[in-house]
């Protein structure tokens, strides 16, 4: 996998643990030092927003969206809203890697989350920089609807120091 | 387990040995394991502000298919194509609300019955009801008729490459 330099192959494990750190407890050395490196290096990324579609959608019609990665990025979260409670089935590619997210449209409330209750995925993708990032979205409701699909990345920092 | 789904990156695509067996795409081709289909129908044109399914199908169990001509007609008078007064949708699952990305706002006769236009292929999924929608706008109704077909095939959902998107 093509990697940036100092952006860690997977920063998220060690951060879902915090229920772990507890200074109390008398961990191993070697155990703290190499928590303690990962979760450096997880402090070394800076959280960002940024929309992956936003439009206004006919009723039962479907549009697309297409942006492109800036800067390397670890897709951690997805969150959406719609005007319409019907809402809207979406899918989301990576052409440049031949990668879809789905094989096939799925409804926002199975995929998406909201801004309150963000949908953080199980697995982060990474999405290099200059890759498109398309997306499919249907609208369900028989009105026009208005759809935003957001997605939390976490990319370098680059006024901490990585070592 | 040694199963053959497309999640596990097995399709028929990978090569399981130095020399790759050609075959044509499937989403442009029927592929040996194929089943077609040609399914047409027709209805009455609904009231206006209303919409009719003029007919729909479901996809096989373990089969996903390919839409590779469509059409859809007007029989009777006080239409004239892209009017606007009639708007015909392919659903890709009419239970779910799913219309067809492309295929949403058709406003006009893509084709006729007994001579289709052809695509180049609107995925549809396993066990979704695939259907052609009409949705009578502005025209008078007076014993008009709505007509359709769209034809293609089923394939084995092993058959895809890993990589399709549509």
């Amino acid at each position: 996998m093509l990697q940036v330099f100092g952006v860690p192959v997977n920063p998220i494990p060690p951060a879902l643990y915090e229920d772990e750190w507890d200074d109390t407890q008398d961990w191993p050395n070697d155990w703290r030092l190499e928590r303690d490196d990962a979760m450096g290096r997880v402090m070394a990324t800076r959280p960002f927003w940024f929309l992956i579609y936003d439009g206004v959608i006919g009723a039962q019609q479907t549009d697309r969206g297409q942006i492109t990665v800036q800067e390397d990025t670890w897709l951690i979260a997805l969150m959406a809203s719609s005007q319409q409670a019907a809402g809207f089935a979406a899918q989301i590619f990576l052409p440049g890697e031949e990668t879809n997210f789905q094989d096939d449209d799925v409804p926002n409330p199975d995929m998406l989350g909201t801004g309150q209750r963000p949908f953080y995925l199980l697995t982060p993708q990474h999405i290099h920089v200059g890759d498109q990032l398309e997306s499919r979205i249907i609208n369900l409701a028989t009105s026009s609807n208005a759809i935003q699909l957001v997605g939390l990345g976490l990319r370098p920092d680059t006024r901490k120091k990585i070592t | 387990m040694n199963t053959l789904t497309k999640k596990q990156g097995r399709s028929i695509y990978t090569p399981s040995c130095a020399v790759l067996v050609p075959q044509l795409p499937v989403q442009n081709f029927m592929p040996p394991s194929g089943k077609p289909f040609e399914f047409h129908g027709g209805v009455p044109l609904p009231a206006i502000g209303a919409q009719a399914t003029v007919f729909s199908f479901l996809v096989p169990r373990g089969n996903n298919g390919f839409i590779r001509r469509i059409a859809n007609v007007f029989v009777g008078g006080g239409f004239t194509d892209f009017s606007g007064a009639v708007v015909w949708q392919i659903f890709l699952d009419i239970n779910k609300g799913t219309v067809a990305p492309n295929f949403d706002n058709i406003i006009a006769s893509l084709g006729s019955v007994s001579n289709p236009s052809q695509v180049d292929g609107i995925h549809i999924m396993e066990l979704a009801t695939v259907a052609l929608v009409v949705k009578n706008i502005s025209v008078a109704v007076a014993g008009q008729l709505i007509g359709g077909r769209l034809g293609g095939s089923f394939h084995s959902i092993r058959e895809e490459p890993q990589n399709i998107a549509f």
